[in-house]
């Protein structure tokens, strides 16, 4: 069997993007980040209301993707205590590379991205 | 972009990453208690986090719009979460431990870190509690010793969690069936 490298030898940008696209690969994650992108600053509750899943498991779903690194949180009071989402610096990036400008994305980013994984482990 | 084709497409940039790391991506949940405990879960999931796994410490990264007590046994059952680790340093934490035991959805993801004194291996305590961690080990096979100073050459917790999360999610990539769900 192929001897794995140690996680220490690998870039940590390798890592982080296999932590970010851990976090995006969940229909409920991806679309509250798509919602959160659309609407800077969207409270916890009104994610609820447009993804319509318990606030549990919301409440679940919502730290991945902060533990992720792709959002950052505020806590506001509004009588009652509120959470805000916002997409953070990581995750600016990442919704550019999978949703914008369709025609200079993919292929070649992510290509270039599996090739520095490539280069580190051989 | 439609949702289903970024669903797939965001799923085949996950599984071209994992496949050239030989290593699988994974979201583990750190419980325990809170004080110390709290400081040490976050000192933990920062390392993992340093090594690309995504590590949940509820008191942080949970709205507190929704209490972590009430919801935690639902999204251990219900979400794609792969490891649970749980640090027993108070009663909270015992009584989450006989709750998720007992649940076959979660008692396989559960991993178990006790002081050495009351794990069923290093120690002659005939407690109830030390009973139960003897059932989860027999069954389960994961209840650890941790912390436990001069007296017991144990790891911390740690050093522990990573170097079972790591293993975890290397036989999670090259040997998915191996893995216990």
């Amino acid at each position: 069997m192929k001897k794995l490298s140690e996680t220490e030898d690998i870039d940590p940008r390798i890592l982080d993007r296999l932590r970010a696209y851990t976090a995006l690969d969940n229909p409920i994650r991806l679309r509250a980040f798509r919602l959160i992108h659309d609407s800077p600053g969207l409270p916890f509750h009104e994610i609820a209301k447009a993804v319509r899943i318990e606030s549990g498991l919301l409440a679940y779903h919502m730290g991945v993707l902060r533990a992720a690194g792709l959002v950052d949180v505020a806590y506001e009071r509004d009588g009652r205590q509120v959470t805000a989402y916002r997409l953070g610096a990581t995750g600016q990036e990442l919704f550019s590379e999978l949703f914008a400008n369709p025609s200079s994305r993919s292929s070649s980013r992510r290509a270039s991205v599996l090739q520095r994984v490539a280069a580190r482990q051989h | 972009m439609t949702g289903g084709t970024a669903v797939r497409r965001v799923h085949a940039i996950r599984k071209e990453t994992e496949d050239r790391l030989n290593r699988s991506g994974l979201v583990v949940m750190l419980l325990g208690s809170s004080g110390r405990g709290l400081d040490e879960r976050r000192a933990v999931a920062h390392v993992l986090g340093s090594r690309g796994i995504i590590a949940l410490v509820p008191e942080d990264d949970f709205p507190p719009e929704v209490g972590p007590s009430v919801i935690e046994e639902e999204i251990l059952e219900r979400s794609d979460v792969d490891l649970v680790f749980l640090s027993i340093e108070s009663w909270g934490a015992a009584t989450e431990f006989g709750q998720f035991s007992s649940n076959p959805r979660i008692a396989p993801k559960l991993r178990v870190l006790v002081r050495p004194e009351y794990h069923p291996v290093h120690s002659p305590s005939r407690s109830y509690l030390s009973d139960l961690y003897l059932t989860h080990l027999v069954r389960y096979g994961h209840v650890y010793p941790v912390d436990g100073g001069r007296q017991a050459p144990v790891p911390s917790a740690k050093a522990l969690i990573p170097m079972l999360a790591e293993r975890h999610r290397e036989i999670k990539a090259l040997r998915p069936s191996n893995i216990t769900k």
